[in-house]
């Protein structure tokens, strides 16, 4: 049982405790391994929030880009961010666009690693 | 204020006898708060919007020549961007004319596609990701 807080000190809310979740099987070794990957690959929730910020000057949706969300990254370029309604929706939002985002880069992570590492991240699917 | 009288009172408390500091803990007030924010965090706002901008597309009336419109650049007397019609564009094409939803605007197909694979996706996150540990 790895500590997040001593890996990963920079999570805060939701996310910090679904890393610890995902942390509960793994030993210091693997879960330093794994932060370090995951950091990497892991964005920042007030970044999302300045890019969604800037679709008050009209380049919106680049927060969607960011995200992984192409389609709905073009809708907002071209509709200037479904006239602003859609960039403020987004301004409210944005945590739990990062914390989504998130989530998925650590179950790429972690199936990345475990391809690599056999015995890592075992018993996570139910999580 | 409130915080402030918080922690004025409780540095009295502590000062007059450690034992009421562990019944009487300055930060047990924001419990409740945080509660509230949780349950906003864990409140599927984004879900909510896309279906309510797929009812609202549903039930606009393309065929008004001055239509009511919620487009800010269009209220200030702008009287072309990039998205300008695709409302009513989307709408047309839940009619079934696709010649006019077409020479209206193009993309309307897309925005569909986007917005119910985005629908579907934060749906499907509904389950994952909101119950972890």
């Amino acid at each position: 049982m790895a500590n997040v807080l001593r890996h990963l000190p920079e999570l805060e809310g939701m996310e910090l405790g679904y890393i610890q979740g995902l942390m509960k099987n793994m030993d210091d070794d693997q879960a330093s391994l794994f932060a370090q990957v995951y950091r990497a690959r892991r964005k920042d929730s007030q970044m999302i929030l300045i890019l969604t910020l800037l679709g008050f000057f009209g380049f919106a949706g680049l927060h969607r880009f960011i995200l992984g969300q192409i389609g709905l990254g073009i809708l907002y370029i071209l509709t200037v961010g479904l006239c602003f309604i859609g960039t403020i929706v987004d301004l409210v939002n944005y945590k739990s666009l990062a914390y989504e985002y998130n989530v998925k880069m650590a179950h790429e992570t972690l199936a990345m690693l475990s391809s690599t590492m056999p015995g890592m991240g075992e018993d996570t699917s139910n999580s | 204020m409130y915080g402030y009288y918080a922690i004025k009172n409780w540095k009295v408390l502590k000062n007059r006898n450690e034992g009421t500091f562990r019944h009487w803990h300055p930060f047990r007030t924001s419990a409740s708060m945080k509660a509230i924010t949780n349950r906003l965090s864990q409140f599927p706002l984004e879900l909510i919007f896309w279906i309510g901008s797929i009812v609202a597309i549903l039930t606009i009336d393309p065929s008004v020549s001055n239509h009511f419109t919620l487009c800010p650049l269009e209220n200030l007397g702008f009287d072309w961007c990039p998205g300008c019609g695709l409302g009513r564009s989307m709408n047309l094409l839940a009619r079934g004319e696709f010649q006019a939803s077409w020479s209206m605007h193009p993309l309307a197909m897309l925005a569909y596609v986007v917005i119910f694979s985005r629908i579907w996706n934060l749906i499907k996150n509904l389950k994952t990701t909101h119950n972890y540990g």
